[in-house]
């Protein structure tokens, strides 16, 4: 098992207020991160750090694989091999479903990774498969969130951020979603997951940090090992 | 106050030159409520102000109308032409609209042409004498006061309006208008207002420039006006009332110190334009404001700490139970949409009764957004009609279904970030409580008292929601996704409508938060509301609905009442992907 994400002290501010302070976690290949905490907490300010998006008044370190990446873009990041979903799932309006889905495969054949193939999006997701001539400015919420995973998902990326990936979605789309993505984490995706829906939270993760007014309360990330 | 002692420092062409800073700041101002407040891209300023200028002129120099028999002409032939130039603006918005205002300063010069003996032509008009009529003044230019008195004018103009409930209203003009028909305002008598008021600073200083200049050339009012007026608006710090004021000043301010006609000028404007842009993308105001608009942000506080402080909050005494659950507040029949070849809504009917929570699910795509789209009137069902208590409401426009008493939130909230969680909810209530612009303008303690009434309403529907009371003055972009959706919701129950449909309020609340939302929708449904909710979260739906709607590829499956957890029909278990309960 090698270690994909280590934040050290992370400090993050907006202007002159701090947002984060001393934000301490570790990803093992495999392990499923859980954010929890109130809406406000700081948890899409943390994923937003990490994937590059938000980069004011930040310090400490992000080291994504071998590499140091705070303060790089989110376009650097995403080539490392870091897909992030944010929150609301916002995708290219202007584009059909199936070329928001090539997107992901274009983000893969950069890396030099194979990309997932598209049968095994239409597998999690089998409403996508129906519409791929679609404008996705007509999908409705719901479908907009599957295709804005199913893209993060075909770019196989080996770190996965989802801010609030049930939104919108019906219970069954959400079912298919959390479980096609415990079985990608037992394949040694990553993942670092923001869900207020704590009953899809548990099936997905290992172990989870609870974070409050942009502090760590709780926390039970792989302890680091001492040589 | 400095730019009233400036004529004591300066004298003759420099007054001049000030003068006309100041006139142009003054149609920046009134342009600012159209750009900055209302998102309306209105090119067109430059020619209103060439527009009264030259009737000014021509009336005065041939038919020697007196400086106030001017006024009322120019000012309602402004009104004319700006009305002329905007009606596109009616149908079309943003760059759009920009292109279609743009027009006019190209066809401004060729109206000039057209007659040429008597606005001059090429030649310009000359000899525009401001006395004529109080004898014996002959040739005296119009005084420094009348130009600062105009500024003053229009600066209030701008600020009474923004002050009163109107402030709201146009901001959710330019960011949520779908918001603002939705709360039962109209959207384009909103525009019609903002073209009229915004003309108004541009008239007033047409008119007096074309007294203090004495003479008018087309090139005035061309491409480098409009450029200074449009830019200076949009550059510092467009929706703020100093951002104009800043802006025009200093791109006029430029343009007069190297002179209007110099060919330095365009160039010069161009290049500080430039660096402008580079230096303050957005604004330099609002970069100022961002920072602390972030700051505020970044406080973070929770909105809900504990439980017990959710609890805690003051709830206002419920109204008297309302025993109306026979009565149908909503009725379908037989309504079909379809968007090409997409059935998306495929002969749906049900009736809603009054009193109850209703949760219409089913998977994504099976067509609810639409069905709530087409019930408030943002849609119009290609068949099939549409009762809301006893009315049809078929094909009516989502303003007019909002009289009725329907009210809805959207799936990506309609919110304005740079109001305040209150305002945001005192747009619920501009149908019902705002005063007129011209009591905004004329008498503004009364707009006020109208919007203490508002804020008080706004308020004490906030504090029912949960929020809590320090929060109500944070920005809504500082807030998290989910806690936005419920300022929407706020702003839905306040307009006090009888129908409630909430698009997937609970998506990205926390277990407090759904908690608080429940009660509230219970009470809604104790005072006689009928609450039509689409939404996911199996356990919300569960704990706050009374009666399920499920609907599948467009059509209905089953609608299921009173219903049980423990006693769950099957399809709703399965959809719900609920364990039937061991028995």
């Amino acid at each position: 098992m090698s270690e994909v994400l280590r934040v050290e002290n992370l400090q993050a501010r907006y202007g002159r207020a701090q947002a984060l302070w001393d934000i301490h976690l570790n990803l093992q290949e495999g392990d499923g991160l859980g954010l929890i905490g109130h809406n406000g907490a700081g948890k899409s300010t943390l994923l937003r750090c990490i994937a590059g998006v938000h980069r004011m008044g930040m310090s400490g370190s992000v080291r994504f694989g071998d590499d140091e990446v705070r303060g790089q873009s989110s376009f650097r990041i995403s080539r490392k091999g870091l897909s992030f979903v944010r929150e609301g799932a916002p995708v290219f309006g202007d584009m059909t479903v199936l070329e928001n889905l090539m997107l992901g495969v274009a983000q893969a054949r950069r890396r030099g990774t194979t990309a997932r193939t598209l049968s095994s999006v239409w597998g999690i997701f089998p409403a996508l498969e129906a519409m791929t001539t679609r404008r996705a400015g007509l999908l409705s919420g719901g479908q907009r969130q599957m295709l804005a995973t199913a893209t993060a998902l075909l770019s196989n990326p080996t770190l996965l951020l989802l801010d609030e990936p049930s939104a919108g979605l019906a219970p069954e789309a959400a079912e298919n979603c959390f479980e096609a993505i415990t079985r990608l984490r037992k394949e040694g995706l990553s993942l670092l997951i923001a869900e207020q829906n704590a009953e899809w939270l548990d099936r997905v993760t290992t172990h989870s940090i609870e974070i409050e007014s942009g502090r760590m309360i709780t926390g039970s990330t792989t302890e680091p090992k001492i040589p | 106050m400095v730019a009233a002692l400036v004529p004591f420092f300066v004298s003759g062409y420099r007054v001049f030159e000030f003068d006309v800073i100041l006139l142009m700041v003054a149609a920046g101002c009134g342009l600012n409520l159209a750009v900055g407040y209302s998102g309306e891209f209105l090119l067109s300023q430059a020619t209103v102000l060439g527009v009264s200028a030259y009737s000014t002129g021509i009336l005065s120099q041939y038919d020697h109308w007196s400086i106030l028999a001017t006024l009322p002409v120019a000012l309602g032939l402004s009104l004319v032409w700006q009305l002329l130039i905007c009606v596109a603006g009616l149908r079309v918005r943003g760059l759009y609209l920009g292109i279609l205002t743009f027009f006019s300063v190209l066809v401004f010069p060729y109206l000039v042409y057209i007659d040429g003996s008597v606005t001059g032509g090429t030649d310009g008009l000359v000899g525009i004498s401001p006395f004529v009529s109080s004898g014996g003044r002959k040739g005296i230019v119009i005084p420094y006061e009348i130009v600062l008195g105009i500024l003053v004018v229009s600066v209030y103009l701008a600020w009474s309006l923004v002050a009163s409930g109107w402030g709201i209203r146009l901001r959710y003009l330019r960011d949520a208008p779908n918001a603002l028909s939705a709360a039962g305002v109209r959207v384009w008598t909103t525009k019609l207002w903002v073209y009229g008021i915004s003309m108004v600073p541009a008239a007033l200083a047409g008119w007096a420039l074309a007294y203090i200049s004495q003479s008018l050339t087309y090139e005035v009012f061309s491409i480098s006006l409009t450029l200074i007026l449009f830019a200076g608006v949009q550059l510092v710090g467009p929706g703020t009332l100093v951002g104009p004021i800043l802006g025009v000043g200093i791109l006029d301010g430029f343009s007069q110190a190297v002179g209007p006609f110099s060919s330095y000028n365009t160039m010069g404007l161009g290049l500080l334009l430039t660096a402008m842009v580079l230096l303050f993308p957005g604004g330099l105001l609002r970069r100022l404001d961002q920072r602390n608009a972030l700051a505020e942000l970044a406080l973070d506080v929770p909105v809900f700490t504990s439980e017990s402080d959710a609890a805690g909050v003051p709830r206002p005494a419920n109204a008297a139970q309302v025993d109306a659950s026979s009565e149908v507040a909503l009725r379908l029949v037989d309504v079909h949409k379809s968007f090409g070849g997409n059935h998306a809504v495929d002969g749906v009917s049900f009736d809603l009764r009054s009193g109850r929570v209703v949760a219409l699910m089913g998977e994504n795509g099976s067509g609810k957004t639409t069905l709530v789209n087409l019930i408030t009137g943002f849609l119009k069902p290609d068949s099939g009609s549409v009762w809301i208590d006893g009315v049809d409401t078929t094909g009516m426009t989502s303003h007019v279904v909002a009289h009725h008493g329907c009210s809805r939130t959207f799936q990506m909230p309609q919110i304005v970030g740079e109001l305040s969680v209150r305002e945001n909810v005192e747009a619920g209530l501009l149908r019902v409580a705002n005063a007129g612009p011209f009591t905004a303008v004329f008498t503004p303690w009364r707009a006020r008292r109208v919007d203490r009434e508002r804020r008080t309403r706004a308020t004490s529907e906030c504090l029912r929601l949960g929020f809590r009371p320090s929060d109500l003055d944070r920005r809504v972009d500082a807030l998290p996704l989910g806690l936005r959706r419920l300022v929407e919701v706020a702003r839905a129950v306040a307009t006090g409508a009888h129908l409630i449909c909430l698009d997937e309020p609970a998506a990205g609340l926390d277990h407090v938060e759904i908690a608080e939302l429940g009660n509230v929708l219970r009470d809604l449904s104790r005072e006689g509301h009928a609450v039509l909710l689409v939404e996911h979260n199996a356990r919300f739906v569960l704990e706050a609905c009374d009666d399920f709607i499920l609907m599948r590829e467009g059509r209905l499956e089953g609608v299921f009442e009173d219903v049980d957890e423990s006693r769950l029909p099957v399809e709703l278990q399965r959809h719900l992907r609920r364990e039937p309960e061991r028995a």
